[in-house]
């Protein structure tokens, strides 16, 4: 696992807030997630390149976030193919023109020379065993969950599970591309699984069942929470300084994502209510 | 296309200037708002508009006649809550007349222009805007002497990418509420909120599925009166958020009805209403 940093992207960390992996077999390596930037997917590879000489198969990229899937160009000019869910690929080719541009301003041309939109190579509809590398590894899809094509990875043999937007550590998880009562559902998937370890999208590795937990209890005092000032009738204009969730104050991204998270169930929950007005 | 987008970087460089001092004295500091921001800065698209709009009059900008709040840090940038209060009472003698909500860099900038009489009794007003690029939002009040005052906030949206257009639903397209989330005043200014359930569809957005782009389609105007009395009109357009919604204040001498006649860039006619009985 190599591990991004904390914060959003700005200059400073060049982006690169995601965590990336790998997975090495007999006969090859398996990569996980590529970066923000083509620099970055080149340090990404790079990095492997000194673990291993074997070379790399393939790379997943779990879910539609600009710091998982920019560096995917340097993969593929290395020519390592693209694995991607059909779902994740659409969400990209529908939106992730807009979050290019963002990133060129934020991080400045020379950071994110030589980074593009692209086409997975290989896009799919479901979970399943991959057996590039002469080791057990399964891509597991649970249907919309954090993401619309978001993915896990699990190496049996050691019994970790590579998250992504699933289930993030010590991070506030974002509920933009979620549909809530999909991702509980997969989480509750995940669970039965029985990983010993998880290597979440954001935020160190740590023991899968508390970690997994502890995304549960957000999301659920989440939804509470907004659920309650919307009946209230707080405006939405108030709800992200209303939206304190004490327990979760000290992760990462608790003065953005948390404050947007609260915004976002608010309308949905708002949506919901309207529709059933007669 | 060009010439805009030097503009707009010599824009972010002036702003990065200003950033300690605006961000030392911004009284109502939200946590971590984000530096270089100015909230006063004016731009190219400002500048056109204003022209536009106002010709040579004079703009107010530091009279406090108007208010605007608008989250400064990571607001979510398809639904940006927009607050604005009025420095004065809506008198008969005078009251603010109109209301001119700009978002400098939206295709469409000028997100809506409302209509307002005397029977709002408070002319605040709180609704939510598609925000795409950083940049400013201006509120302009213009008064019924003539005068105009005007606020602005810079925003920063955050999260890079937008959340795909719902597309679920599509039946309920028009349906139109009210909602009084404070309870009925007589006599006073009454908190009120009118909601349409509409796709607010700029033209701009692409369909997650299709990969093509979704046409425009969009609220135009919002009519909204009670007790057969005018209270506000609102002319809109795709600047305003998915289902598009007002609050708004509105004084019940007595029982009546509050009803918002509503017009899409289909030229369908939608209403709602509301029974309102005093306590």
């Amino acid at each position: 696992m190599m591990q991004g940093e904390r914060g959003e992207a700005d200059p400073a960390n060049r982006g690169r807030i995601g965590n990336a992996g790998f997975i090495v077999g007999e006969s090859g390596v398996i990569a996980i997630d590529t970066g923000t930037s083509y620099r970055q997917g080149s340090a990404l590879l790079d990095s492997i390149g000194r673990v291993t000489p074997k070379p790399v198969r393939l790379v997943l990229i779990t879910h539609t976030r600009q710091e998982f899937l920019f560096g995917a160009m340097a993969y593929r000019d290395r020519g390592i193919p693209i694995h991607m869910h059909h779902q994740a690929a659409l969400l990209m080719a529908a939106r992730c023109e807009n979050c290019l541009k963002n990133l060129r301003r934020t991080l400045g041309e020379e950071e994110m020379k030589g980074t593009a939109m692209f086409k997975p190579d290989r896009d799919f509809e479901e979970g399943h065993p991959l057996e590039a590398i002469g080791r057990p590894v399964r891509v597991l899809y649970h249907g919309h969950s954090s993401g619309p094509g978001d993915i896990a990875v699990f190496d049996v043999q050691t019994g970790v599970l590579f998250a992504g937007g699933l289930v993030d550590n010590q991070r506030i998880p974002d509920v933009q591309d979620s549909d809530l009562e999909g991702w509980r559902k997969a989480l509750a998937a995940l669970r039965r699984l029985g990983a010993a370890t998880i290597v979440p999208g954001h935020g160190p590795a740590a023991p899968a069942s508390e970690t997994i937990g502890e995304v549960e209890r957000y999301l659920a005092q989440l939804e509470a929470r907004v659920q309650e000032l919307l009946e209230a009738g707080v405006a939405l204009s108030a709800v992200a300084d209303r939206a304190d969730l004490p327990d979760f104050e000290g992760w990462d991204q608790y003065d953005t994502v948390h404050r947007r998270n609260a915004s976002i169930v608010y309308l949905r929950l708002e949506r919901r209510e309207l529709f059933k007005q007669e | 296309m060009h010439k805009t987008n030097l503009g707009g970087r010599a824009l972010l460089v002036a702003l990065c200037w200003t950033a300690l001092a605006a961000a030392a004295t911004e009284a109502d500091k939200p946590r971590g708002l984000p530096s270089g921001v100015d909230h006063t800065a004016t731009s190219p698209e400002w500048e056109t508009i204003r022209g536009k709009l106002f010709q040579n009059r004079s703009i107010d900008t530091t009279s406090g006649k108007v208010q605007l709040a608008v989250p400064l840090r990571a607001p979510f940038g398809a639904a940006v809550p927009v607050k604005i209060t009025s420095g004065l009472p809506q008198l008969p003698e005078l009251y603010v007349k109109r209301v001119y909500i700009v978002v400098d860099k939206n295709p469409s900038a000028i997100a809506a222009i409302l209509d307002l009489t005397p029977e709002v009794g408070q002319a605040d007003f709180e609704t939510r805007l598609r925000v795409d690029e950083y940049g400013h939002i201006r509120v302009i009040s213009e008064l019924s002497n003539g005068e105009l005052h005007m606020a602005s906030r810079y925003v920063k949206v955050s999260g890079g990418c937008t959340q795909p257009p719902n597309r679920d639903q599509l039946h309920n397209i028009g349906k139109t509420v009210f909602r009084l989330p404070e309870g009925v005043r007589k006599d006073a200014p009454t908190p009120a909120e009118v909601q349409v359930v509409h796709p607010n569809d700029t033209g701009f957005e692409l369909n997650q599925i299709t990969v093509m782009y979704i046409p425009p389609h969009f609220v135009r105007s919002i009519k909204v009166s009670y007790a057969e009395r005018k209270v506000f009109d609102a002319d809109v357009d795709f600047s305003m958020s998915e289902n598009p919604s007002f609050r708004f204040n509105f004084v019940p001498h007595g029982a009546g009805e509050l009803r918002a006649e509503v017009e899409d860039s289909k030229e369908q006619h939608f209403t709602g209403m509301l029974a309102v009985s005093l306590p």
